[in-house]
């Protein structure tokens, strides 16, 4: 729980109860295996690790990058489209 | 108390950071696992590796969802993705946001002592989602899913088990009892 607010000229250092002391110590050491999210099961982490270390992580990247890259291309080529589309429809009704 | 850096997004910096990630992972399983990846399994090193992957796989399309923390050599310490979702609470749906997937560096992570080690880095990552979700109007209400191994962590920051299959909140009061705890521990010397 908070504690009161300090006087003038008193320290603003907090000082822990021994339960939080203890809460906190025992937080920092739990910490590192803080996983958040499904995990899949035991025979999918193996294939899943296997390939991740089996894998030129960069190469594998950039392989990736660029797929994902022409297929925006190509999305932002068909949004360039249909603008020309619109713009040309708007000028023949006004 | 190690005080870390919050960026928002899959930026250059948390890109690189798990490049670096990717190398390490490499070096502590030929170091400490002989090359071999099955030596590590069921160690949280291994599943930061599975972890670390599927973060990975979201570089792309789910990059605006990034959340990291890097620590005061420049390091990613911790990185995870959350989404805006809703949830059950009392019969009724509420908004909530969801930490899809969270993991430490693989420093933070590996049993053997590591001079980059820096402690406190997820605790810092939730306390500032927390943060940016109340500047930004959004839900106080924290969703994750969690391993049986992790749940002792989550409890201990205020997380509440909803209805035993791994699923955690942290509601509004919870939020701002961690936060005031987080506080009154950086106002503290014990951790200096």
């Amino acid at each position: 729980m908070p504690q009161e607010s300090p006087q003038v000229g008193e320290s603003t250092t907090y000082q822990p109860t021994p339960e939080q002391l203890a809460r906190w110590k025992e937080i920092d050491e739990l910490e590192s295996g803080a996983i958040a999210g499904i995990l899949p099961p035991e025979e999918e982490q193996a294939r899943i690790v296997k390939e991740f270390l089996s894998t030129d992580y960069i190469a594998d990247q950039l392989e990736k990058v660029r797929l994902h890259k022409e297929k925006l291309q190509k999305k932002l080529k068909s949004a360039i489209e249909y603008e020309q589309l619109l713009i040309e429809e708007q000028k023949k009704r006004s | 108390m190690n005080e870390f850096r919050y960026v928002v997004g899959a930026t250059a910096e948390v890109r690189q950071g798990l490049i670096i990630w990717s190398d390490k992972i490499r070096e502590y399983t030929n170091l400490y696992y002989d090359g071999n990846e099955q030596n590590a399994r069921r160690t949280e090193f291994y599943r930061c590796i599975v972890k670390t992957r599927q973060i990975i796989d979201s570089l792309l399309d789910k990059e605006e969802g990034f959340r990291s923390v890097i620590d005061d050599q420049n390091l990613l310490a911790s990185v995870c993705i959350i989404q805006e979702t809703s949830i059950f609470i009392n019969d009724e749906l509420t908004e909530c946001v969801e930490i899809e997937s969270l993991v430490n560096s693989p420093w933070n992570t590996i049993e053997h002592p590591q001079l980059e080690k820096r402690k406190g880095a997820a605790t810092s990552l939730v306390e500032a989602i927390i943060r940016e979700n109340r500047e930004r109007g959004l839900s106080d209400i924290l969703k994750l899913m969690t391993i049986p191994d992790a749940k002792i962590f989550y409890q201990k920051i205020g997380f509440t088990e909803t209805n035993g299959s791994g699923e955690m909140i942290l509601d509004g009061n919870a939020a701002s009892m961690f936060l005031l705890d987080i506080e009154q521990k950086r106002n503290s010397t014990a951790f200096d």
